[in-house]
């Protein structure tokens, strides 16, 4: 079979470049599309060229030894994975969020029939939403309990991770089963219910998005987000695994910020009132010059009278202590 | 013939209801109160004339509050000439239950007063 593989490489979108092995020149041979599409290049720009020549310093600002690129792939002669590196895009003036990507840049060395290096090839993989997952992961990681879970439906067995040990606050050589997570419902009937929450995400081959109110082994209660995912091989379950998150102290602050407004409704909803009212009556009866400047005046009044009854909400709660004081 | 009292410590919101009411050709408001005492004071010098009495009372109210002139208003001897509509800032949904507990009450309306909750009164206001 006959397969333009010249035009395959050209319009890869993985941004690829191939230099030749002539340290220290490097001379670059080709560029696909997408390379020079990141570097707002032209291949006449840069064929033929030494590649330090065109790219004298790296646009990678976490990249060290640049003039030592190449050395590692011709001493090793082998795959040489450089890393994720952290790429400004150079044609733009300012940098901000949008214009910041990550790399993970290879360098492969391609052999002539001798054994040789004859080319190496320079790939460059976009691994910028990886990257900012994992970090988005890591930062909520560090500051909430969680831990991951997996249901065999077909064996009837549960495991587990030690992140759901500290969670439940059992000791690690807990190992769970259907019988003994009894312990840890609330109430009887939540069993049921989560259970056909689990069922019903299985038959509809849909995540799994629950919460769930548990009691830990010392007797403290705990608000669990519950994600999950059905793990099927055709048409049949054999599974489903996920996450539990502790989200005890959101759920906390929500019923809390429930009470406040609630305490606080009329207050609050006074001079709000007023301003509604006032609004409507300047709206259906506009008269005089004198009275419209009244009631302007009265809704002023009114709004920083709202004002003011927030600020001295938001100070109350701010220092009133909790349950730790 | 209604007579329309307005009793409220509020006089913004005594202001709006009162225009409304004209707006909507429903009368002109007979007296307005800044509190409960006052009010109950005032009704005890009315004469047994056969008027009718529709009163907006608010509910928060200083020196007595809307509960409070409840309670009284049921024993008064003008207590069947007597129609009450509650009105408050407050969305508590107990204060609903409780206003239309009383058999006095039409309705329990949320500041701000509207029109169509005025109109939903009815032949009461006629």
């Amino acid at each position: 079979m006959n397969f333009d593989y010249s035009n395959l490489f050209k319009w890869l979108g993985v941004p690829c470049m191939i230099v030749l092995p002539n340290s220290p020149e490097f001379t670059i041979v080709d560029a696909n599309e997408t390379y020079l599409g990141l570097f707002g290049l032209g291949g006449e720009d840069i064929i033929s060229k030494s590649f330090f020549s065109v790219f004298p310093s790296s646009d990678f600002i976490d990249e060290i030894n640049w003039e030592d690129l190449f050395d590692e792939v011709i001493r090793e002669r082998r795959i040489i994975s450089k890393g994720i590196k952290t790429w400004v895009d150079p044609q733009e003036k300012r940098t901000s969020i949008e214009n910041v990507k990550y790399f993970e840049i290879k360098h492969f060395p391609v052999f002539d029939k001798n054994g040789e290096v004859m080319v190496i090839v320079r790939s460059l993989v976009d691994v910028t939403d990886y990257v900012i997952d994992r970090r988005l992961l890591t930062e909520a990681q560090s500051d909430v309990r969680f831990g991951n879970w997996w249901i065999n439906i077909e064996k009837r067995t549960i495991k587990w991770s030690s992140g759901m040990n500290d969670l439940f606050e059992v000791d690690r050589d807990f190992i769970p089963d259907f019988e003994n997570v009894k312990q840890f419902y609330v109430e009887a009937e939540d069993e049921s219910i989560f259970l056909e929450e689990v069922i019903r995400a299985i038959k509809g081959h849909r995540i799994l998005k629950t919460f769930l109110s548990v009691r830990t082994k010392s007797g403290k209660l705990r608000r669990l987000k519950i994600i999950g995912k059905p793990d099927h091989i055709g048409e049949a379950c054999i599974g489903i695994h996920g996450t539990a998150i502790d989200i005890t102290k959101q759920h906390e602050d929500q019923n809390i910020l429930k009470d406040i407004l609630f305490c606080h409704n009329h207050e609050l909803r006074a001079p709000l009132a007023r301003i509604i009212g006032l609004a409507e009556h300047l709206k259906r009866d506009v008269r005089t010059e004198a009275r419209s400047g009244f009631l302007i005046g009265a809704l002023l009044d009114s709004a920083n009278e709202m004002d003011r009854v927030i600020r001295q909400i938001v100070n109350r709660e701010q220092y009133k202590g909790g349950p730790d004081e | 013939m209604n007579r329309i009292i307005l009793v409220d410590d509020d006089t913004i919101s005594t202001f709006l209801l009162s225009s409304l009411l004209e707006h909507l050709g429903m009368g002109h408001v007979h007296a307005k109160f800044i509190n409960g005492a006052e009010f109950l004071e005032w009704l005890d010098s009315q004469q047994e004339d056969g008027a009718r009495y529709v009163v907006f009372l608010d509910i928060m109210m200083p020196v007595m509050d809307g509960w409070e002139v409840m309670e009284r208003l049921e024993r008064n001897r003008l207590a069947r000439r007597i129609s009450v509509v509650m009105v408050s800032s407050s969305l508590d949904p107990t204060d609903r239950k409780r206003a239309i507990a009383h058999g006095m009450v039409l309705d329990y309306i949320t500041k701000p007063v509207r029109a169509k909750e005025l109109e939903r009164l009815g032949t009461f206001m006629e």
